[in-house]
């Protein structure tokens, strides 16, 4: 869509300028080129009309010569009948454009006996008719052309007339008044005429050529149309009676014009087709008539309408290539970002391994390079933050972590108050165990039993709070919830027991000693959070319960599981309870009760390894010594002890001395010699009797046991001395 | 179409009691208007035309008038049997003994105006003192000069042609027309009606109706029945026109085109308009072709008042009422 977008935009904004300048163009063209036609039309009209007019002018005066000498001969001496008939005659025949001549006289002023005299010489069919004209049918004192001129005492040319005689000749006649001296005054004394038929000037006119269907047309001084092309119009009439009859108050304005010996050139609408056009006229010199010459505004501007119309085609023409030249252009520029969006639209959705061709205009290519560099350093970025989050988990769990990337705000300090399960976990006697070895063996052979344990947790949705050597603190049910957190700590810790054999094969293997773990589950309020400063930070628990997880794994012995009250509320009926342990604790005032768990059904479905660990009665005592531990710290001396019931797990020893319940104790097998062996037993003391005497007897459980012990044992037990897999050192 | 009307006529007495037409013949008149072809005769064109008269027996020639022709004298010669002519000539050739009768008086207002430039400083009759003038023949120069009697008015007359060219070429200052007819001329040469200055007779009290057809009284008392048809034909032709104005206006136009006169429609559209406003004036009581005594009376004091005549002649005797038939 974006495509098409920037095409229409493009389109329409250059489409639409080409188009503005284009008729911008076209409009000046067409008007400049119409006025220039217009100033040439003027022109061509002006010389046509002037040319023609000349011809006329030429006749006219021709004409005008004639009664203008009769005129001055009769003035300058009365004429005798005969010299004036043969005047007359003569004068005819040498002006053949001359129809008739006449010369008319006041009353009696030629002869004083007779009232009218009008001699009148006239062409008839080649010959030279003479008449003498005047009678009381015929006043010629009151026809136009004697009466005018003798009131107006100058020459004129009448307004032409439809001859009497027939036929549809018009005529016009010029005339010119005589004078003679009468009482000191002038006066008229006659009238000299000369007749002109109008037909040799209307082929004059109507042989100009103007245009297609031009025309020139006269007029008379009264606006009378004497010759045009529609032959109804002539002498019938006039440019008023035209003005009337196609409603053109214009028409009349002009006619006017005309009459009153104007010249001009003027818009018109034809007195006959009605077309629009234009008019040229001019007067015709002492005539009083006028000549008009009409162009019709159509041929006049033909050619300008036809280049009008080319121009217009080529424009469309032009703009539809350019719209489609500009389609194609913005498409091949708007392809490569079509390409970008698509791609980006991939890398939003996390796929930063995608390349755009760096393909195209200069500006296109420097921005696919550019994203092609982003998606480059985008992907090292998400891999830098994948290396941190992984590394960062291994610090941390994994649901922490994440946790801590998605939301800013699982970075705030603070807890909330939550119900989780915490599992306590200590490997017993593993610091005197490795009291002697190297550092190096110490991390390999803890970070092989840690490593098991890690993923038995995480794979139960753990999270590990803290390792403190070889003790491990976890917790269930937060960050995120978990329903079932309690039956869940609890399967954990019998799978983490599970694993211990596994490992403790592989000690064997190595020469390393046999670990036992115990493990401790309590379910209980506590306040989990992000504990600590901005600068130092721990996702922790705090609260009674975590202490009170904490004392219950000071019970816990090797291979043990232990759940305290709360938690055992919440599992009961899904596990299988061994030991009940009643133990007092510090601080708490009544004693709380601690069931050993040696399996669980439901979906998690483990079970404890059974243990040998029915006491056999020693028929010899075996030899011991006790030390006692504080803190894990040898505190006081030997004691001499005396195993009298002993399993792989356990021993039941008389002793002399002073033993406590729970304490833990190490032990030394004695030789033939009485002579400690170099193997450490450590144990815990679970329960202890008063003997006889000094003595007492101590139930020991044992916590870890050195391989050259285990085989004493063994050989107590009356196991043969059978040597277990991968016992190396004796 | 002789033949037909023979017809027509031999069943006429059946149809009409009243027209006493000779069987198969159909009478020739001669009717002279006064002046050449135009609306101002576009009633007996039409009656012509229309066959008006033919269906009363009469076979109508209509002569060529002008003003070589006065139809006072040819009427009076003989030479035409009925013509038109001006209320007030007809009275003055009366009282000189001309035998005329009126047999109808179709224009019932006068039309006869003076015209001037008003660029020859001419606003008011005053300003005629001394001026050229052209008048018409004597028929027309009754009004005009009772008009100058009564302004006081000293002028040169001199005699109007047909056209209206030597006023147009100012050859004269002040020249007659009439309102239908040369005055649209001077308009149609022109000039606008706001350059001229005009005078209308009737404004100046000389309410002289104008056109009425005549004949010679004997030409009456010979044959009033006859009479009789050509005014009743003629008036029906008058009638036809004002209602058929297109219709008349082509029949009009025949004759001028026979004439070959330099007219056309657009004039003659205007002169028939203004018959109409003479001959059936808006609000005017008076019968179509009525001359009431009343009016006669008025016509003949003025003129007894300028001295035109000595004495009135006798209204019964110069009048005949020829709108309803009756018998000889």
């Amino acid at each position: 869509m974006k495509n098409s977008g920037l095409a229409t935009r493009l389109t329409i904004f250059i489409l639409a300028s080409t188009a503005v300048i284009f008729v911008a163009v076209l409009t000046y063209n067409y008007y400049s080129a119409k006025a220039t036609i217009m100033a040439e039309a003027v022109e061509d009209a002006q010389n046509l009309a002037l040319a023609t007019g000349n011809k006329i002018e030429v006749t006219l005066n021709g004409v005008e010569k004639i009664p203008r000498i009769l005129a001055g001969i009769l003035e300058e001496q009365p004429a005798k009948r005969d010299d004036l008939l043969r005047l007359l005659h003569r004068a005819l025949a040498h002006n053949p454009e001359i129809y008739a001549i006449g010369v008319a006289f006041e009353p009696f002023a030629f002869d004083p006996k007779q009232y009218y005299f009008m001699p009148y010489v006239q062409r008839d069919e080649g010959r030279i008719k003479v008449s003498f004209l005047g009678s009381d049918t015929y006043r010629y004192f009151f026809q136009d052309w004697y009466q005018i001129p003798k009131e107006l005492q100058r020459p004129l040319w009448s307004e032409p007339y439809y001859d009497e005689g027939g036929g549809n000749i018009i005529m016009a006649t010029y005339s010119m008044p005589f004078f003679r001296e009468k009482d000191g005054r002038k006066e008229v004394r006659g009238i000299a005429g000369a007749d002109i038929s109008l037909m040799g000037l209307e082929k004059l006119v109507a042989s100009a050529k103007i245009y297609q269907t031009g025309y020139a047309f006269l007029v008379s001084q009264n606006g009378r149309i004497l010759t045009h092309p529609d032959k109804n119009l002539m002498m019938r009439q006039s440019m008023f009676s035209l003005a009337v009859a196609r409603n053109d108050p214009e028409l009349r304005k002009i006619g006017r014009e005309m009459i009153r010996g104007g010249r001009g050139f003027v818009p018109v609408n034809d007195f006959v087709s009605g077309k629009k056009s234009w008019m040229y006229y001019t007067p015709l010199g002492a005539s009083g008539w006028t000549l008009g010459v009409i162009f019709p505004e159509e041929e006049l501007f033909a050619n300008v309408w036809r280049l009008s119309h080319r121009l217009t085609l080529i424009g469309v023409i032009g703009l539809v290539f350019l719209g489609l030249v500009i389609t194609i252009l913005s498409r091949s520029i708007t392809k490569p970002l079509r390409t970008l969006a698509d791609t980006t639209s991939a890398l939003g959705h996390g796929d930063f391994s995608v390349h755009v061709p760096e393909t195209g205009a200069k500006e296109i290519k420097q921005l696919a390079h550019s994203f092609n560099e982003l998606g480059q350093q985008l992907t090292e970025y998400m891999e830098k933050r994948d290396f941190i989050r992984d590394t960062f988990g291994r610090y941390v769990t994994q649901e922490v972590v994440k946790r801590l990337l998605e939301s800013e705000e699982a970075l705030a300090l603070g807890g909330e108050t939550r119900e989780v399960t915490l599992l306590f976990s200590d490997l017993r006697g593993f610091t005197a165990l490795t009291a002697d070895m190297h550092p190096e063996q110490v991390i390999t052979f803890l970070n092989r039993y840690l490593e098991k344990m890690i993923e038995i947790l995480l794979d139960y949705r753990a999270v590990i709070d803290e390792i403190m050597g070889d003790g491990i603190l976890a917790f269930f049910g937060a960050p995120e919830p978990l329903e079932d957190h309690p039956a869940r700590a609890v399967a954990c810790a019998l799978a983490m027991q599970g694993a211990m054999e596994e490992i403790n094969a592989l000690n064997a293997q190595d020469g390393l000693p046999h670990l036992e773990m115990g493990i401790a589950v309590n379910t209980g309020t506590v306040v989990v959070g992000n504990i600590g400063s901005e600068k130092r930070t721990k996702y922790s628990v705090v609260g009674a319960d975590v202490n009170f997880a904490s004392r219950i794994e000071s019970y816990a012995l090797g291979g043990q599981v232990l759940i305290g009250p709360s938690a055992y509320r919440r599992v009961k009926d899904l596990i299988e309870v061994g030991d009940i342990t009643r133990a007092e604790m510090k601080g708490i005032p009544e004693p709380a009760t601690l069931y050993e768990v040696r399996a669980i059904h439901g979906p998690f479905n483990l079970r404890l390894q059974e243990r040998q660990e029915a006491l056999q009665s020693l028929a010899l005592g075996l030899p011991a010594h006790i030390y006692r531990l504080k803190k894990k710290i040898v505190t006081g001396g030997a004691a001499a002890a005396e195993i009298t019931r002993l399993s792989e797990t356990a021993a039941v020893v008389r002793f002399a001395g002073e033993l406590a319940a729970w304490e833990d104790v190490r032990l030394h097998l004695l030789d033939e010699e009485n002579k400690e062996t170099p193997g450490k037993i450590y144990g815990k003391v679970t329960a202890v009797a008063p003997g006889s005497g000094d003595t007492g007897e101590a139930h020991i459980h044992f916590t870890s046991v050195p391989p050259e012990s285990r085989m004493i044992i063994r050989r107590a037990l009356g196991g043969g001395g059978g040597l277990d897999a991968g016992e190396g050192r004796g | 179409m002789r033949r037909i009307v023979s017809l027509f006529l031999l069943v006429l007495p059946l149809l009409t009691p009243f027209a006493p037409a000779r069987a198969g013949d159909l009478q020739t008149v001669t009717f002279l208007p006064q002046w050449a072809a135009q609306s101002q005769f576009a009633g007996y064109y039409v009656a012509r035309e229309k066959g008006f008269y033919r269906s009363r027996g009469l076979e109508v020639k209509i002569l060529r008038g002008g003003p070589n022709f006065p139809s006072s004298e040819l009427l009076h010669r003989g030479q035409a049997d009925f013509g038109t002519m001006f209320l007030s000539t007809a009275i003055v050739k009366r009282a000189k003994g001309y035998k005329f009768v009126n047999i109808g008086q179709v224009g019932q207002r006068s039309a006869l105006m003076l015209v001037a430039k008003k660029s020859s400083g001419i606003k008011e009759p005053k300003d005629i003192n001394g001026k050229k003038v052209a008048l018409w023949g004597e028929e027309f120069q009754i009004q005009p000069r009772a008009f100058f009697q009564q302004h006081r008015l000293e002028v040169q007359i001199l005699p109007q042609g047909t056209t209206m060219n030597l006023f147009l070429r100012d050859g004269v200052e002040v020249a007659s027309a009439m309102w239908y007819n040369e005055y649209y001329r001077i308009i149609q040469a022109g000039i606008d009606p706001g350059e001229l200055t005009t005078f209308l007779l009737s404004d100046y009290g000389l309410k002289f109706p104008e056109d009425g057809i005549y004949c010679l009284e004997s030409t009456y008392q010979k044959d009033p029945a006859k009479c009789v048809k050509f005014v009743q034909a003629s008036l029906e032709g008058w009638r036809y026109a004002f209602t058929h104005v297109d219709e008349a206006l082509d029949i009009v136009m025949k004759y001028v085109n026979a004439a070959h006169l330099p007219t056309n429609r657009v004039h003659q559209k205007w002169m028939l308009e203004r018959m109409r406003d003479i001959i059936q004036p808006p609000g005017a009581e008076v019968p179509l072709g009525c001359l009431q005594e009343e009016t006669y009376h008025q016509v003949a004091r003025e003129l007894k008042k300028f001295g035109q005549i000595d004495r009135i002649p006798d209204f019964h005797q110069f009048y005949r009422d020829c709108r309803s038939p009756h018998e000889k």
